[in-house]
């Protein structure tokens, strides 16, 4: 694969895997380095990629799997896992400040990583469960349970914030 | 006829010193490989929905388009190349007798959009696009009347203020 | 509807199909809603928000100059995540009509879907910045006001041409 190809094929690819890091790193800076260096990887197996069927799949299992090293890594540096460290804000405080859509990505965010990623994959990047399936390791059957418990999270926490505003409302 | 002959020759050249001037700016930094230019002739109509918010309804104005070129650099503003692409750019519509249609700024993106009529149904518009770290030059040329022109950009207004 | 209700609970327990998901965000942002369904659009709209959210810092590239590279050493170039949105044509055709061409990082790509694809994102993300500006539409008739260069400009008079 020349030069060429290959930009062409990644930065056709690069908001995908920009937002797929940024889910999983949850920072838009160790986002954009994420790309960059497994822009830099692939171009070294660059000879290699003109075997594979499914270019977008296997740079997102690619980019998943060099995000969560990263997070590994952090972890056996940190006292505290990354994950571990974002802490669910005040709901009070929460509401007040935003608007609903910026308050649901941000339950999206408070997500386990699974969870996370494979309900982005899906709804906005609308990807098909085989496809998630092999980007994950995982079996169809058990991406659609984390598929359904990430939705059903999002969906009681929309309602609880719901009820939260109803009850401020006729305080007011 | 000698003095109508000489207003018609005078009108040519300064169409075509007009036209050569936005055509040389595209010529000049086009292969410079620091830039990115892209051309795009007969493949115009299947473009038909990227011009969705900003022609409504209008296939036959898509139609009456003839090209569209696009100059993008990708550089700080302050460096030079920036600064001598955008110094062009300025000159040409200054001097080209461009009218500015809409401008319009989002966070830290200005867009301007101008056009002109040269001739008879000459059409140019740009659109020049200004960020932090990148440039871009669209050129729409046509063949289109002034009121053709002015429905689209109505269209564009229209739009705009009956957002929000 | 009720059929809008089932197909909610679906989605909840993962099993709708793409299609049906397309279907159901439809209907949700179609404003003609149930009123216990209203609370839904949210979602939908965060999934849309999220799609734009492109890499917005220049992302490098990697290029090799003439295809030709000593021992491995890799030229990084700057490259601006717009070029970064398209979508493009996996491989280089046959030249095609010579006005559709790109020219990126001085390579010809005569690809008329590329360059189309090219001039459609460009095209897609004024409009974008069109639609969220509040600016109103400057009076058409007022030229010389209106035109406000860019930057400052070199204090010249126009020649006459003759």
């Amino acid at each position: 694969m020349d030069s060429i190809q290959f930009n062409t094929q990644i930065i056709a690819l690069s908001d995908k895997l920009f937002r797929l890091a940024k889910s999983i790193l949850r920072n838009s800076d160790a986002a954009q380095d994420a790309v960059q260096d497994l822009s830099l990887k692939l171009w070294e197996k660059r000879g290699k990629l003109d075997e594979i069927e499914n270019i977008q799949a296997f740079t997102m299992r690619s980019m998943r799997n060099l995000c969560l090293d990263a997070i590994r890594q952090k972890h056996n540096e940190d006292e505290f896992p990354a994950e571990l460290e974002f802490v669910e804000p005040n709901p009070h405080q929460q509401i007040e400040s935003k608007d609903l859509v910026t308050r649901i990505r941000e339950m999206i965010d408070e997500l386990p990583e699974l969870q996370r990623t494979i309900i982005r994959m899906r709804d906005v990047e609308g990807m098909e469960l085989s496809e998630i399936a092999y980007i994950t390791s995982l079996t169809e059957n058990a991406v659609s349970v984390n598929l359904s418990r990430g939705r059903q999270k999002i969906k009681d926490k929309i309602m609880k914030e719901q009820k939260i505003v109803e009850e401020t409302v006729w305080k007011r | 006829m000698k003095k109508t002959m000489t207003l018609i020759a005078v009108l040519f050249i300064v169409a075509a010193i007009q036209a050569q001037t936005l055509q040389s700016l595209f010529d000049k930094y086009g292969n410079d490989e620091r830039f990115e230019y892209v051309s795009v002739g007969k493949g115009m109509m299947n473009m038909a929905s990227a011009f969705g918010g900003m022609v409504k309804n209008d296939k036959e104005l898509i139609s009456k388009m003839t090209g569209i070129k696009i100059l993008t650099l990708n550089q700080s503003s302050d460096s030079p190349l920036m600064k001598s692409v955008v110094r062009d750019m300025d000159q040409i519509v200054e001097k080209g007798n461009f009218e500015t249609a809409v401008e319009a700024r989002e966070k830290d993106q200005k867009v301007h959009i101008y056009y002109r009529i040269t001739g008879k149904d000459n059409a140019d518009m740009l659109i020049v696009t200004k960020e932090k770290n990148e440039f871009n030059v669209i050129w729409i040329s046509g063949k289109m009347s002034k009121e053709e022109m002015m429905h689209t950009f109505s269209s564009a207004g229209g739009m705009i203020n009956s957002l929000g | 509807m009720e059929k809008m209700s089932e197909l909610l609970e679906k989605y909840f327990r993962g099993e709708t199909s793409l299609a049906e998901e397309k279907e159901l965000k439809k209907y949700i942002l179609s404003g003609n809603v149930e009123p216990e369904h209203v609370v839904y659009s949210s979602l939908f709209q965060a999934f849309d928000q999220e799609k734009n959210d492109n890499a917005v810092v220049p992302l490098k590239k990697i290029v090799s100059r003439n295809h030709m590279f000593r021992n491995n050493w890799v030229k990084i170039v700057s490259y601006s995540g717009i070029a970064a949105a398209l979508l493009l044509a996996l491989w280089i055709q046959r030249p095609q009509h010579s006005d559709d061409f790109a020219i990126i990082l001085g390579n010809k790509i005569e690809n008329q879907e590329y360059a189309q694809k090219y001039a459609t994102a460009k095209l897609t993300k004024v409009n974008n910045v069109l639609k969220s500006s509040m600016e109103p539409l400057q009076s058409l008739n007022d030229v010389k006001r209106s035109l406000k260069p860019l930057r400052t400009m070199p204090d010249f008079k126009s020649e006459t041409t003759e």
